[in-house]
């Protein structure tokens, strides 16, 4: 994938992504596109253009386990997250519904640059900035996952969990 | 080379002999699901139009953060999710039984050496148990009820040995926001907690459940508490006695080592809007509040209230200072009656919320407003989490809550005479 990033900092929460208060108050992930990151980027639905790839720091996605969070990053275009690391149930539901993730130890980016990714080569590459920086593979069983699409495809077809 | 907790639990549910970084297949000895993630789990579920593999006694469904509904879109939110465990035949409680940890834990659904499973980030709480209560997506409990299994990345362990008796009005809760400012919010990620030492015996269970509750903000996967003399009474108390602890082995390998004295401990406040922005209690008083929270999850139980009204019996929360209580539980909230706590509580000019989860995540039962300060027993403080974008939130025990409440302001432990 290739597409112009978004950067973003550190221990950006699964709240900081969507807040809870929301839940229920609005109807649906659609619904919630404005209230994306909008203590930390507000308004950043809007400039995210189909494609665009976000780019955080440490610990993304930490603390709660709502789906929300990755759902709606989808939701919003994104075709991917690079972070140096990720909240552990975020990374989970991210890879389960079907959102890739790379975890990458990264400097020198700025959002307005494009970045190439490559999951096959375990790679990113920042085409503004010439550099490039490698990405360890995920758990077998999660590269599957993301190869079906996302645990229920993955599920649908195997009908039972496969290491 | 030993065994961890987590390694030793890991394999006895996975069959497999494991250690930290192994993936794992292991059964889920209990399931819990809530209101705010159920209803895509429910959705997933029927998509697979798979048969229950989980056992039904083994399942439990709680309407627990809108409690009652403030919306109609919950309301009917909650109309599926009660037909779902209708169909299926699965325990539900309703809305004012409970928040989703407190009734597992009255419940008594967790054994040691088990694997529980909770969509809720929170379900590390069961760490009490010498259990592992690991928080997982919707998505992932779909699959879980399908399968009656998940597959596990074995996590490396945290050994935290904590020593001495913690001095008067200092709690818990305070060791937690301690531990999290030692190791901060990104200092464990994918770890598992192991507690010991002879701090940890002093503290009741109730009061392991908060500390374990806490170390998912500090990105933890769980916690486990030892099995010891006062978890075997507990759970005797409730007519267990088919349990087996487990223990470490006195040669396991560990991640990495924390090693706290509280007898010297005073009450912690987390500062907002960073979880891991924790100071003493004094370097912060005079800060002034307007409403101070104490319940939820994390501090919601019945010695919490306990130490909250021994402080303001028979005196009046500050003008100005909106004190709002959230028993976690439908027991709890009788207990309180029972006792007289809550007359004492009431007052004292306390509001007393439905048990559920309601002001902790901004969901309803007392949000703030612009420019707003609020003192809260809660596990989160991030930027607008309890209302507006433009408030702040500390974070810190019932009884510096309650002590506050008093004052107006953030302050630590006073006597009569304001000292």
């Amino acid at each position: 994938m290739r597409g112009k990033i978004h950067v973003v900092g550190d221990n950006i929460s699964a709240d900081h992504i969507i807040a809870a208060k929301y839940i229920n108050k609005v109807a649906g992930i659609k619904e919630m596109l404005p209230y994306l990151l909008e203590e930390v980027s507000p308004g950043l639905a809007e400039h995210i253009q189909p494609g665009d790839i976000l780019v955080a720091g440490d610990n993304f996605g930490s603390g709660s386990s709502r789906e929300h969070a990755p759902l709606l990053l989808k939701e919003s275009g994104l075709s991917c997250v690079i972070a140096k690391s990720f909240g552990r149930n975020f990374f989970r539901n991210a890879i389960n519904i079907g959102l890739p993730l790379a975890e990458v130890q990264w400097n020198k980016m700025n959002s307005g640059d494009i970045v190439e990714v490559s999951f096959s080569a375990g790679q990113i590459c920042n085409k503004t900035t010439n550099e490039s920086f490698n990405f360890p593979n995920l758990p077998a069983i999660m590269e599957k996952i993301l190869a079906s699409g996302g645990l229920i495809p993955y599920f649908q077809k195997h009908k039972s969990l496969l290491l | 080379m030993g065994k961890t907790i987590a390694e030793k639990i890991f394999s006895q549910r996975s069959g497999r002999d494991v250690r930290a970084g192994d993936i794992v297949i292991a059964g889920v000895d209990f399931a819990m699901m809530h209101d705010v993630n159920a209803p895509a789990t429910i959705a997933y579920f029927e998509s697979l139009g798979s048969e229950l593999q989980m056992p039904k006694e083994k399942v439990s469904l709680v309407l627990d953060h809108f409690s009652p509904c403030p919306t109609t879109i919950a309301a009917n939110t909650h109309r599926k999710l009660r037909e779902f465990a209708e169909t299926h035949q699965l325990r539900l409680f309703q809305p004012g039984d409970g928040i989703c940890h407190q009734l597992v834990i009255e419940n008594a659904f967790i054994r040691p050496g088990s694997i529980n499973a909770g969509t809720d980030s929170h379900t590390c709480s069961y760490g009490a148990f010498n259990a592992l209560g690991i928080g997982i997506g919707a998505t992932e409990m779909a699959v879980v009820l399908a399968a009656g299994s998940c597959w596990f990345k074995v996590p490396d362990t945290v050994l935290v040995e904590i020593c001495g008796k913690l001095p008067d009005h200092v709690t818990s809760k305070d060791i937690a926001l301690h531990l999290i400012k030692q190791v901060t919010e990104k200092g464990a990620i994918y770890k598992n907690f192991e507690f010991c030492g002879d701090g940890i015996s002093e503290l009741s269970i109730d009061s392991r459940v908060t500390l374990c509750n806490m170390v998912v903000e500090m990105g933890a996967k769980s916690a486990v508490m030892p099995g010891d003399a006062k978890l075997a009474a507990w759970l005797q108390e409730r007519g267990i006695t088919d349990f087996h602890f487990v223990a470490s082995d006195p040669d396991a390998a560990y991640y990495s080592i924390v090693r706290l004295d509280v007898s010297g401990l005073k009450p912690q406040i987390a500062i907002s809007p960073n979880i891991d922005d924790v100071v003493d209690v004094d370097e912060i008083a005079g800060k002034k509040i307007d409403q101070v929270v104490i319940g939820s999850c994390t501090n919601g139980r019945l010695e919490d209230f306990a130490a909250a009204a021994n402080v303001l019996r028979g005196k009046h929360v500050a003008p100005g200072v909106r004190l709002i209580l959230g028993p976690a539980s439908r027991s709890v909230y009788h207990q309180m009656i029972t006792s007289g706590i809550m007359e004492s509580l009431l007052a004292s000019g306390a509001v007393i919320n439905p048990p559920g989860c309601g002001p902790c995540a901004g969901l309803h039962g007392g949000l703030i407003g612009d420019g707003e300060a609020v003192l809260s027993t809660t596990n989160r403080n991030m930027r607008g989490r309890m209302g507006s974008s433009k408030s702040d939130i500390y974070l810190c025990s019932p009884v510096t809550a309650a002590f506050s409440a008093l004052k107006g302001s953030i302050t630590g432990p006073y006597d009569e005479q304001g000292v």
